[in-house]
Order: structure tokens, then C-alpha cells, then sequence
């Protein structure tokens, strides 16, 4: 398989001198075109940290990400805008949908920057809202909409532009456990069916459990690393609570 | 002290981004010294007496005007002030969780308007104290005084009265901020921030109803404003300031959301780049801010309304002055020929002055000519009576008799102004129209050149001479004063009725006319002359600069405070929604949208603010202009365009610069 995504020895600092902070610690991995990763990891283990390193949000302290090949650590301004708009999808915790627009709107928002017509618009977004079950919120505003319906929207706009990576930040923090497991559903299909490549952060086992790889991480570093392979999800899941285990706890307490 | 401290951090945090207020504070100090600083510049010019008076004239009404423009200072600020503190509930409540007793939140946000006092204050004086030289500089051009050396100029008065009015309204600030601190719950602060504002969706049809009705509303009010209800000048001004207000308000309600509609239909339009964010943003917003931006937009056509007019008035009276006043002097007395002649024998007419000896000491030349009158020769004769009576209503008053001057004093009066291409050559049977108020001129044009209307004197009938009427003064006055004179020829003498005399005349070459006439008029009040009146070139120019001061002073000062006000609301305003937009300009950003398509959208949206109600207010202000001209006119001629042009571009200087200002600020804001 081709490889999408080449991190190589990672590192993010925060603070200055006499105070640093490791929140990534040479982190060093790679991740296959249409794999569905999740990184798992105690609160404060550097999560965010390194999926805003991947992301572009956060500029990294050293070493090197490579995205198709392409050096995202060496590039800037407009390039770097036309990068994320046209390789990343972006998921978060709290869905960022804009209060102002209607969901229709909020996802046809990522392909009008890509000055894509209204005619494509249209068939886009009525393809992926019926993939996503999400055709009956399209002319509903956000806060008419459940948290689980809005995480769908978000998800919605995230593919719409068919990134290369989706990357999604505890995509089920805030919903309920029923509108998790709809919305981890539908991610297994958009990287079945549409073959998205995703990497999702996490620190809830059974969310972790829908990947077919997952990487821990500790302090910064990589601690571990499991793959599903042939595993059902059950056994996956105990697989990831032992190592859950070995970590030292459960991470839901923590965070 | 901790307090302190705490009180610092804060403004050093919001001086960044409310950077506008504070210059707006600033600005406000310095404009109020400098039009209350008219007396420290007085004391160092060198001018007449006379001169010296009307600068205290001049203070007197300046002191008035200051009572107005500190009370509109002061809404502002306190407006402003309470703005800001809502957003900072949350900053509150934290204070409040961490244990602080209201006492202190309190103590806290007393010392800080303390300190934004003090600061603008002083800030704001310095910058006063150096503007006010320049000032100084156009007052004494105006008085025509001499400055002698460059000396700088420090008014005690102004800075004290500054002190004072300023030191008021901060004192209000405080009371509001501890009363609205104690007024808030805990509870309330804590969720202030948490956005549950809803986004409220009006239906089509109520859209277009509301914007029907403010149309409807608008059509009214201008139906009245044309129908000139400024110049009757009763209550139906009253019915239509009100239905301009509430049609301007009810088309601010609904103009975004009808133009959001109509962009909604052109699909190709709406899904193109950030414009359905901008237009759901600006239209999101429009509900919150309707209030606000109709009294923006009505102060600002306050503001246009006040420099325009104050131009166009400025310009009137000076194109005026020396077409009004062609002579040194005249001297008018009715004739002692009435019926009680016996009583007035003793007196003298003006035809008995020109004979005096001293004449030639005063006068290098002079004309003596009588006006005279026929009982049957009426204005109404040749004015177009039915066109005033549309434009001024029924009381209009056209029952007097026309001026009638003879030919041969015509001439005279010509050669003596130096205009003898203007001499004419009548026979008995033709005659000439004159007048120079325009407002009465234009009436004429039908009768004199159009119908070459006749009039009777005697058994003559007499037709135009010239193809227009001729725009001439025969004495001078404040203003346009010649509602229509006749030329006629010698001969017709025996028809007419001589009732004044007029004398009028120009000094003889002398550095010092003012001495001259002096003299001369204390030699006429020797006269007994009995009732007559006299006007001199001299004084109208004085009572001129006079208006002239007066005008500019007040426009300046009441239209820069005016502007700076809007423009600081607005500001202000757009600011924090620049601050409450942050997290959506994120998410545009991590859709990838580039930095071109974000300062785009921030810009139309910041200039959709800041247009819509000066657009609105221009509209409104030239339709309400041109209608005031027609009583601008009666002092002179005026250019409205280039009054406008002129408001124009200082409206744009100083609104322009807060938008540009309000802009980049945002762009600070939202970049994270
Ligand atoms: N902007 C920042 N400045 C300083 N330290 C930060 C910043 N962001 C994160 N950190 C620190 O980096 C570490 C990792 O944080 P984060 O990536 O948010 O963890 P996670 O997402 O796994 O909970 C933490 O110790 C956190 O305090
Ligand atoms: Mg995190």
C-alpha cells in the first residue's frame, strides 16, 4: 500500500528555557492510504499536540512530516492554505459548525473555497448527506440540531472535499454513547467505502476500537502500538484495555 | 497595591484592541479646549475693538454650543463604557469565584475609568493645547488681526472648564459602572459568554412586509418634504422627521434580510466564495444592531446637514457681500412731499446733502436719485404667482408696489459703478426689470422674458427692453435686498410718485476709511435729517466675519464631535464583533480558506457597517438640502454640490479614517 502520511523523529516543545515542556517527544510513524488510525493516550499525553503538528496548525519544534511525499514542515502562507483546503479534513470535540449557517450551508462552505460551482455543490453534498444520514438537518441551523447530528455535519464537511487524511480530535467527547457509536459507524463506512484515510484521537477504548490500528502514547513518546488484523471488534477492544492497563489506569479518569 | 495592578493589566489589555476608543477620548478633550480656548487667542491678536467684541460674542454662543457637545460627549462615553463593561461580565464573575467581594470589583473598575481619565485627559489636552495654534491661525485670517510674532498660546479657562465638564461625565462612568457591577448575579456573569444567542430566521413574507411598509413609510415623509414643510416650518415637520425615522429604522430591520433573499436566488452568487458567510454574518447581525444604526445614520445626516448648510451659507454670504454692497455707503430717506408736510418743512432730503461744501472733503463721487412708486404698477403683475404659491404656501405676500427708478439715474448709477456697458437707452414705450434675491428672480423670468409681459403707466404701454432682467443692486445691505426695480424712460416722470431719496457714494483714496467714515457719519447726524437709515460696505463686511466665524466655529466644532461619535460607536461596535467572530474567521481557516478570502469577508462585512448608514444618511441629507436651499437663497447664491463635495470629503477624512482604523484592528483581532 502507498504510504499517505510519514512522520520522522517529531518533536514539539513548549515553553522556554528552564521551563520546557516535551508534549511531543521524537514521535516517528507512518500511516498507509486508506487506514483508519487512532491515537490513544491519557490527557496531557501530547495528543493535541501532535495532531495540530499534522494538521499545520501547530508548527513543529524538529524533525519532519511528510504528506504524499510532500514536506508540510517546509511550507507556508498560501501554499499551506491551499494544502489544508485541499488534502485535510478537520473533526473536532466541539464541531466548530458556523451558528449562521444551515447544515446544507456549513458543508457546501468547504467546497465554495475551493471555488467549486453550485451545481457540484448540490450533487456533492446531497451524496454525502445521504451517506452520512443527515438529509432531513440539511436546512436545520446547528442549534436546531442533536450533538450527533451536528458531529455528522462536521464529518459531512470534513470528506466533502475528499482530503487525502481526515483528521478528527475526540470526534465523540461530547456526544452520548448511542450517537457515538452512529457516528464511528459512519466513519468505518466513509473508510470502507469512500476509502478515507483517517486518524483520530482518542481517549476512550471502545472508541478506539473501530480503528484497524492503534498507537499509544505516553508522555510524548510512543508507548505502543496494536493492530485489529483479523480481530473482531471485541477482541480488539480487550486487546486495547490491556494495554490501557499496562499504561496504568483507565484513561477516562484522567481527563 | 494589588488593585491597582489588576486595573492596569486589564486596560493595557483592552487599550490594544479598543485602541479607537481611547484615541476617540482623546480627540473629544482636545476639540473641547480648543473651541473653548477662543479667548487666550483673542488676548494675542492685534485688532480693532470693535473686533474684540464680537469674539466675545462669538465665545458666548461657543460656551452654548459646548453644554450641547458635552451631553452628546457624555451619552457617548458612558455608552461605550457600558458596552465594553458587558463584555467583561465573564472577567467579573471569575474575580468574583476567586472570593473578591463586589467592593473590590467595584474599586477595581473605579480606578481604571480613573486612570483612562486621567490619561485621556492629559493626552488629550497636550494635543488640544498644540491644535489650538493652529486655530489661531485661522481665526486671526479670518478677523483680518495681526499676530505679530509667533506667540504660543494657553487658554487657563478652557483647560480648567475642560477639566471640569470632562471631569463629570468620568465621575457618571463610575457611578454606572458600580451601579450596573452590583446590579449583576453571579450566575449571570458566569454564562455570559456562553453563546445561546439563536439565530432568529424571519420568514420571507414578513420580510416583505416590513420592507414594503418602510418604503411606504419613507414616500410619505418625502412627499411632505417635498411639498415644503421646511419653509412652513409647522407641525407636519414633526410627522415627517418621525415617519423618516421609523421608515429609515424599519429599512435597516429589513434591508439585509430582503437582500439576502434576493442574493439566495442567484445560486451562482450565494455559492461563491465566502459570500454566503459574509451575507448570513451581516444579516445575522442586523437584527441586534437596527437601533443603533439608525441613530448612527441619523447622526450622521445631522452631521452632513450642519457642515453642508454651514457652507453653503458660508459661500452665500461671502458671494453676497460685494454684490450687495457696490458702494462705500448710501444714505436712503423717504421724501418730505406727504400729506403732513407742514411738520417735516425744517428737515432736509439727501438732494440737500450733495449741495453741502464738506461733501468733497468725504466723498471722491456720489449719486443722488429718488425711487419713486406708481399705485398701479404691482409686483404681482409680473411675478408668477401661482409657482410661489405652490412652493411657499398660501401666505405668500405680493400686494407692493414695484421700485420704479428713472433712466437717466440708471446711468448714472452705472457709470459711478463702473459699469457703463450696462447703460441703457429706453424709449417711453419700454422699460427694464431689475432684482438680485434669486429666490424672487426666478418667479420673474416667465413674465419679463418668456411672455414679454407689458405694464401700463398712465396711457403708455411699456414693454421689456432687455431679453432677461437685469441682477443689479442700488444700495447696500446685509444681503440681497432688491425684490424687483423698474427702469423707465425720463418722460414717464410725471406718472410716478417720488417717495425716497437715496445718496451714494464712494470715499475719497485713504489708508484708514474706517476714520473717514466715521466722520462723515458723524457730519450727516449733524443733518436734520429726520428719519433715514444708512448702510456701509465697511460694517456689512464686518457683521460678515462675524457670521462667518460663527458659522465655521459652530459647524466645525458640532460636525467634527458628531462624526467622531458615529464613527466611534460604530468602531466599537464592529470590534467586538470582530472579537465574538474570532472562532468562526478559525474555522474558515482550517477549511483552508487563505488569508486574501478572510480579510475580504472581514472587510465587506466592517464596510457594510459603516456604509449602509452614511449611504442612508447622504440619500436623506441632499433631498433635505436642496429643499433648505430655498432658504439659503434668500441670503445669497449657493453651489449645493459643492457644499456637498466638500461635507463629502470631510465626512470621509475623518469617517473614513475609523473605518480603516476599525479595520485593521479587527484584522489583529481575528488573527488568533
Ligand atoms: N499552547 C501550549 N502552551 C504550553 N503548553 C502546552 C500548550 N498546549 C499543550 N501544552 C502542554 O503540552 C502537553 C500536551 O498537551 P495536549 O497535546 O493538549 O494533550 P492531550 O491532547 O493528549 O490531552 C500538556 O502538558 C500541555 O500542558
Ligand atoms: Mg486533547
Amino acid at each position: 500500500m502507498k504510504k499517505i502520511l510519514s512522520l520522522k523523529n517529531v518533536e514539539k516543545y513548549y515553553g522556554n528555557k528552564g521551563n520546557i515542556t516535551k508534549a511531543v517527544d521524537n514521535i516517528s510513524f507512518d500511516v498507509e492510504k486508506c487506514e483508519f488510525i487512532s491515537i490513544m493516550g491519557a490527557s496531557g499525553s501530547g495528543k493535541t499536540t501532535l495532531l495540530n503538528c499534522i494538521s499545520t496548525i501547530d508548527k513543529v519544534t524538529s524533525g519532519h512530516i511528510f504528506i504524499n511525499d510532500k514536506d508540510i514542515t517546509q511550507i507556508r502562507g498560501n501554499a499551506l492554505n491551499k494544502f489544508r483546503r485541499e488534502e485535510l479534513g478537520f473533526i473536532f470535540q466541539d464541531f466548530n459548525l458556523l451558528d449562521t449557517l444551515t447544515g446544507y450551508e456549513n458543508i457546501a462552505l468547504a467546497l465554495t473555497i475551493n471555488k467549486i460551482g453550485h451545481k457540484e455543490i448540490e450533487t456533492r453534498v446531497n451524496e454525502v448527506a445521504k451517506e452520512l444520514d443527515i438529509i432531513d438537518v440539511l436546512n436545520k441551523y446547528p442549534y436546531e440540531m442533536s450533538g450527533g447530528q451536528k458531529q455528522r455535519v462536521a464529518s459531512a464537511r470534513a470528506i466533502i472535499t475528499k482530503p487525502s487524511l481526515v483528521l478528527a480530535d475526540e470526534p465523540t467527547g461530547s456526544l452520548d454513547s448511542k450517537s457515538a457509536r452512529v457516528l464511528l459507524e459512519k466513519f468505518d463506512n466513509l473508510n470502507e467505502e469512500l476509502k478515507a484515510t483517517i486518524i483520530m484521537v482518542t481517549h476512550d477504548a471502545f472508541t478506539a476500537s473501530y480503528a484497524d490500528r492503534v498507537i499509544f502514547i505516553k508522555d510524548g513518546k510512543i508507548f505502543n502500538e496494536i493492530k485489529k488484523g483479523k480481530l473482531s471488534r471485541k477482541e480488539f477492544f480487550n486487546n486495547i484495555i490491556d494495554v490501557i492497563t499496562l499504561l496504568g489506569g483507565d484513561l477516562n479518569d484522567v481527563n | 497595591m494589588m488593585l491597582t495592578k489588576l486595573s492596569l493589566k486589564n486596560i493595557k489589555k483592552s487599550i490594544k484592541d479598543y485602541s479607537i476608543y481611547f484615541f476617540t477620548l482623546v480627540v473629544a478633550v482636545a476639540i473641547f479646549y480648543i473651541f473653548n480656548s477662543l479667548d487666550a487667542q483673542e488676548s494675542v491678536m492685534v485688532m480693532s475693538e470693535s473686533k474684540h467684541q464680537l469674539i466675545g460674542v462669538i465665545m458666548q454662543i461657543l460656551g452654548y454650543v459646548s453644554i450641547f457637545i458635552s451631553i452628546v460627549l457624555g451619552f457617548l462615553i458612558i455608552y461605550t463604557n457600558n458596552f465594553l463593561i458587558k463584555r467583561r461580565k465573564k472577567e467579573f464573575g471569575l474575580y468574583l469565584t476567586l472570593g473578591m467581594p463586589k467592593r473590590k470589583v467595584s474599586a477595581v473598575l473605579v480606578i481604571e475609568t480613573l486612570l483612562v481619565g486621567l490619561v485621556s485627559l492629559g493626552i488629550g489636552l497636550v494635543l488640544g493645547i498644540f491644535a489650538s495654534q493652529f486655530l489661531s491661525i485661522v481665526t486671526a485670517n479670518l478677523f483680518e488681526a495681526n499676530m505679530g510674532k509667533f506667540i504660543f498660546i494657553f487658554s487657563q479657562a478652557a483647560l480648567i472648564k475642560t477639566l471640569i465638564y470632562f471631569g463629570i461625565i468620568f465621575v457618571l462612568v463610575m457611578l454606572f459602572n458600580v451601579i450596573s457591577i452590583n446590579k449583576y448575579k453571579l450566575i449571570d456573569l458566569l454564562n455570559a459568554s456562553k453563546k445561546n444567542e439563536k439565530i432568529k430566521i424571519k420568514s420571507k413574507f414578513s420580510i416583505l412586509v416590513v420592507f414594503f411598509l418602510s418604503i411606504a413609510l419613507l414616500m410619505y415623509a418625502y412627499d411632505k418634504l417635498f411639498s415644503g414643510v421646511l419653509l412652513e416650518f409647522n407641525i407636519e415637520i414633526l410627522y415627517m422627521l418621525i415617519t423618516g425615522a421609523l421608515g429609515t429604522l424599519l429599512l435597516f430591520f429589513s434591508f439585509s434580510g430582503f437582500f439576502l433573499k434576493m442574493v439566495q436566488f442567484n445560486k451562482k452568487m450565494y455559492y461563491k466564495n465566502l459570500n454566503m458567510f459574509v451575507l448570513k454574518q451581516v444579516n445575522n447581525k442586523a437584527n441586534t444592531t437596527v437601533f443603533s444604526t439608525t441613530i448612527i445614520c441619523l447622526m450622521l445626516l445631522l452631521t452632513i446637514g450642519i457642515l453642508a448648510g454651514s457652507i453653503s451659507l458660508i459661500t452665500a454670504v461671502n458671494s453676497s457681500i460685494n454684490d450687495c454692497n457696490r458702494m462705500d455707503i448710501s444714505i436712503a430717506k423717504s421724501i418730505n412731499n406727504g400729506p403732513d408736510k407742514k411738520n417735516t418743512e425744517k428737515l432736509v432730503d439727501v438732494s440737500d446733502i450733495a449741495k453741502r461744501d464738506y461733501i468733497k472733503d468725504y466723498l471722491k463721487e456720489y449719486v443722488v436719485y429718488n425711487v419713486y412708486d406708481n399705485q398701479n404698477v404691482l409686483q404681482s403683475d409680473l411675478l408668477d404667482v401661482q409657482a410661489i404659491i405652490e412652493a411657499f404656501g398660501q401666505n405668500a405676500n405680493f400686494g407692493t408696489s414695484f421700485d420704479i427708478m428713472l433712466e437717466s439715474d440708471y446711468n448714472k448709477i452705472m457709470d459711478m459703478y463702473g459699469l457703463s456697458d450696462k447703460k441703457v437707452d429706453l424709449t417711453p414705450n419700454e422699460y427694464i426689470l431689475t432684482a438680485d434675491i434669486d429666490a424672487y428672480s426666478k418667479y420673474y423670468e416667465k413674465a419679463y422674458s418668456e411672455e414679454k409681459k407689458a405694464i401700463t403707466l398712465g396711457d403708455n404701454y411699456l414693454l421689456p427692453a432687455t431679453d432677461k432682467l437685469v441682477k443689479m443692486s442700488f444700495k447696500n445691505s446685509a444681503g440681497m435686498s432688491n425684490g424687483g426695480t423698474l427702469i423707465v424712460d425720463d418722460s414717464l416722470v410725471q406718472y410716478l410718485n417720488a417717495y425716497q431719496g437715496v445718496l451714494i457714494a464712494n470715499y475719497i483714496n485713504t489708508d484708514d476709511k474706517e476714520k473717514i467714515e466715521e466722520a462723515f457719519i458723524d457730519k450727516i447726524r449733524s443733518e436734520s435729517l429726520g428719519a433715514y437709515s444708512y448702510s456701509t460696505k465697511l460694517e456689512m463686511q464686518e457683521a460678515n466675519v462675524t457670521t462667518k466665524a460663527i458659522v465655521i466655529f459652530v459647524g466645525m466644532y458640532i460636525g467634527i464631535v458628531l462624526a467622531i461619535s458615529s464613527a466611534n460607536i460604530l468602531a466599537i461596535g464592529q470590534l467586538s464583533e470582530s472579537s465574538d467572530n474570532k472562532d468562526r474567521y478559525k474555522v474558515l481557516r482550517q477549511l483552508g480558506a487563505d488569508k486574501k478570502m478572510i480579510n475580504k469577508a472581514l472587510f465587506i462585512q466592517i464596510a457594510v457597517a459603516f456604509v449602509i448608514p452614511l449611504v442612508v444618511a447622504i440619500f436623506h441629507a441632499y433631498f433635505g438640502l436642496s429643499e433648505l436651499n430655498g432658504i439659503i437663497e434668500f441670503f445669497g447664491n449657493i453651489d449645493l454640490t459643492q457644499s456637498i463635495l466638500l461635507t463629502a470629503i470631510a465626512i470621509i477624512i475623518m469617517y473614513g479614517g475609523y473605518f480603516v482604523a476599525t479595520y485593521l484592528c479587527s484584522k489583529n483581532i481575528i488573527k488568533e
